[in-house]
């Protein structure tokens, strides 16, 4: 399948480029194969949307039937209900987190995990693009670059950072650099280290947009008088909107979507822990309240499917942008 | 309710103490003279993105390298290399034996890889002695004197002769870095076709947003999610289990796909690659859409004086299009690279490592649950050289985006 696909939507354009009126055979003949590519393509996006739909068609089946039968065999003898979400929301077995609790705890993760970023990254950006100073091109070089470190590197770290705070000891003089805030297990824990692993994509992105602004705005303002911090609140940030929007979407989703931050620094947590915690701890629960899987899983969907359907223009606008993150 | 709140007030303290402190160290510089107002100013705009991100990347960063050089479970004792030479050692985590490697040359996979590659051969032997585009086309990339590897067949049974070669190779070899690079081929190999096919497969075909749409739509749920999907797919049918659609394809019809196990024997090690079918479902979309974007922006003049020179739609293709698009080709294989390296959701949410699927990053989680922080940052830090190289060339490429 994979290795017979590329060649055939060339067939597909042969149609077009080759479809001389005056060879009706031929012509017929291209029309045909010029389905074949578009058929192709079908095929894959059913066999691509399959397993989400049995997600959903399971997520509305009473344990029963999820237990005695596929998924598949709900079309033919269907059978539904919703009692699913409402206990995955409300009434959970086993005294693990209600999901109605495990989403606002999400909320609580990735709002200030997008914002916070966002307004360090921005004035970040403008000054790499437009302003000078030394060792700035190196600076950014490095800055972008951090993307792709594996954040596996910061999480041990981090850890001891939140907990016991960090130390620095010369010559018997211990001077403490950060205090011990107690951190750890508290959201805030995460959505700082997410303000830290989100930054290089946010400068690289928004560097990318601002740095792209015609230059003759800049020279008008400051012909003005303007300095570049009035330079920076009253052009750079209103026009840099579409950047912004793009990078709030991809970050966004990235924390949403992110589990093992929030499972290393919130799983001692279980009041405060986000939905993809409690949907592994379901997964690994063995039996107990797995009928609620799918719907719990569609549950901690949901967010996700209406920003992408409803933005998918400014998500795809910050992946084209910065396909790089690590 | 309390959490909502909490959680307002996070963020407007937060951005209040952020948007305070910067506006009035703007204020005090716009008082000082001129020239240390030029000088102090751009590290008032950068100076609190590079202090967070030298206090939570770049030193912990550091420090886990460190630790990774140290003794004790803690990493609080002497330097060492000790956590790597057992790490190294340890046969779970790299397993390489000799008579092994002797068996793969006898292996199914292998004999197709050569097969494979002789075919590629002959193909682009052939198609050398008959190349009719003239280089004028451009993007000609024939490689060696006699062969030309630019034709369909011969491309492809390269292609598929490396990687039937490789899984030959890595589906004799053990061990969790193996699962690493055998994940980083596969992975970023099947999606980079898939998204390749797929992108020009929609290209101007009918529905064209909405086929892109549902196959990029993975890419917007978490990997558990995917995880939990997939799950419906590959479950074998038991207590407290629902039933996963491809056993009603297995003889037997008792299999669970992911940890490899079932009634009718093992599968291993083949389990890894379903649970890398998840990753490439999800990647492919990507992948799709990024070569999508590329494919759209070569000029369409070329397309036309390549045809113009009697080229056909398959000439086009390989000696037009895809030299146009191979710098993006490179970024979608690193990127997808980086990202598989550090796998880890979906491997602890479907088999949490066991039946022989797991990975580093998932060795270097249980080593920091379980206290142990010197094996752990070890992991971490194979991970990144791992990375090291596909960094390398980020940065010389991002390097020469800057200057240009």
């Amino acid at each position: 399948m994979t290795l017979s696909a590329p060649p055939q939507p060339v067939l597909g354009r042969e149609g077009e480029v080759f479809g001389d009126p005056m060879e009706p055979t031929g012509k017929r003949v291209h029309r045909v194969l010029a389905a074949v590519p578009t058929g192709v393509l079908w095929v894959l996006v059913v066999l691509w949307t399959i397993p989400s739909v049995g997600l959903l068609i399971n997520s509305f089946r009473p344990a029963r039937d999820q237990f005695s039968s596929g998924w598949w065999t709900a079309i033919t003898n269907p059978d539904f209900t919703m009692s699913n979400y409402d206990r995955a929301l409300f009434n959970p077995p086993g005294g693990s987190l209600e999901f109605s609790k495990a989403f606002l705890n999400s909320f609580a993760i990735a709002i200030p995990g997008t914002v916070v970023p966002i307004a360090i990254a921005a004035a970040a950006a403008y000054a790499f693009a437009w302003m000078d100073f030394r060792g700035r091109h190196w600076i950014f070089i490095g800055t972008i670059t951090l993307m792709a470190v594996p954040l596996q590197m910061a999480l041990i770290p981090l850890q001891q950072l939140y907990s016991g705070g960090a130390h620095l000891t010369l010559f018997d003089v211990t001077i403490t650099v950060f205090p011990d805030l107690d951190l750890a297990n508290r959201p805030i824990a995460v959505w700082l280290a997410h303000t830290a692993f989100g930054l290089p994509l946010a400068i690289y992105l928004l560097h990318n947009y601002i740095a792209s602004l015609p230059a003759d705005v800049f020279e008008a303002a400051r012909i003005d008088g303007a300095n570049h911090f009035a330079i920076f609140w009253r052009i750079v940030l209103p026009l840099a909107k579409p950047a912004l929007a793009a990078f709030c979407i991809f970050q966004f989703l990235w924390v949403w979507n992110d589990y093992l931050i929030a499972l290393v620094f919130l799983s001692q947590n279980q009041e405060a822990s986000p939905l993809t915690i409690q949907l592994v701890n379901l997964v690994t629960s063995r039996g107990q309240g797995s009928e609620l899987l799918p719907a719990a899983a569609f549950i901690s969907m949901v967010v996700p499917l209406i920003i992408f359907f409803s933005l998918q223009r400014y998500f795809v606008r910050g992946l084209l942008a910065g396909s790089v993150k690590g | 309710v309390d959490t909502l709140i909490s959680t307002v007030i996070g963020v407007v303290v937060s951005l209040g103490i952020i948007v305070v402190l910067f506006t009035a160290l703007n204020l005090a510089i716009d008082r000082l003279p001129q020239r240390w107002e030029d000088r102090l100013r751009p590290w008032v705009f950068v100076g609190p993105a590079l202090l967070f991100l030298f206090a939570a990347l770049v030193v912990p960063a550091v420090r886990t390298i460190v630790l990774s050089l140290r003794g004790g479970r803690r990493g609080d004792e002497g330097f060492t290399l000790e956590n790597w030479t057992s790490a190294l050692q340890n046969p779970s985590v790299i397993n390489i034996n000799r008579a092994d490697l002797g068996s793969v040359l006898t292996s199914r996979l292998f004999i197709i890889g050569v097969l494979m590659a002789v075919l590629a051969l002959v193909a682009a032997k052939r198609a050398a002695g008959s190349a009719s585009v003239p280089p004028a086309t451009g993007g000609e990339t024939r490689r060696g004197g006699g062969f030309d590897f630019t034709s369909p067949l011969a491309s492809f049974g390269l292609v598929v002769a490396v990687i039937a070669v490789l899984m030959a190779l890595l589906s004799t070899l053990r061990g969790i870095i193996i699962n690493n690079l055998w994940w980083v081929v596969v992975v970023v190999g099947f999606s980079t076709v898939f998204g390749l096919a797929l992108a020009v497969l929609a290209d101007r075909s009918k529905g064209e947003n909405i086929a892109k749409t549902l196959i990029f739509m993975p890419m917007a749920i978490s990997l558990v999610g995917a995880a939990v999907i997939w799950k419906y797919i590959y479950d074998a049918p038991g207590a407290g289990q629902a039933e996963g659609l491809l056993n009603i394809f297995w003889p037997g019809g008792s299999i669970d796909f992911v940890l490899g196990v079932g009634a009718q024997g093992s599968i291993a090690p083949w389990n890894n690659f379903f649970i890398m079918v998840i990753m490439i479902w999800i990647q492919t979309g990507f992948a799709m859409v990024v070569l999508s974007a590329s494919i759209k922006g070569v000029p369409a003049e070329l397309h036309e004086a390549a045809k113009v020179d009697g080229a056909n739609d398959a000439q086009v293709f390989w000696r037009v299009t895809l030299p146009q698009i191979s710098s993006t080709i490179v970024v979608v294989l690193t990127t997808i690279s980086i990202t598989v390296l550090k796998i880890f959701d979906l491997v602890k949410a479907t088999t949490g490592g066991a039946g022989g699927t797991d990975v580093l990053a998932n060795r270097m989680y249980e080593g920091l649950r379980g206290g142990n922080f010197a094996a752990s940052s070890t992991f971490a830090t194979m991970i990144l050289v791992l990375v090291l190289p596909i960094m390398w060339i980020n940065i010389r490429r991002m390097n020469r985006e800057v200057r240009a």
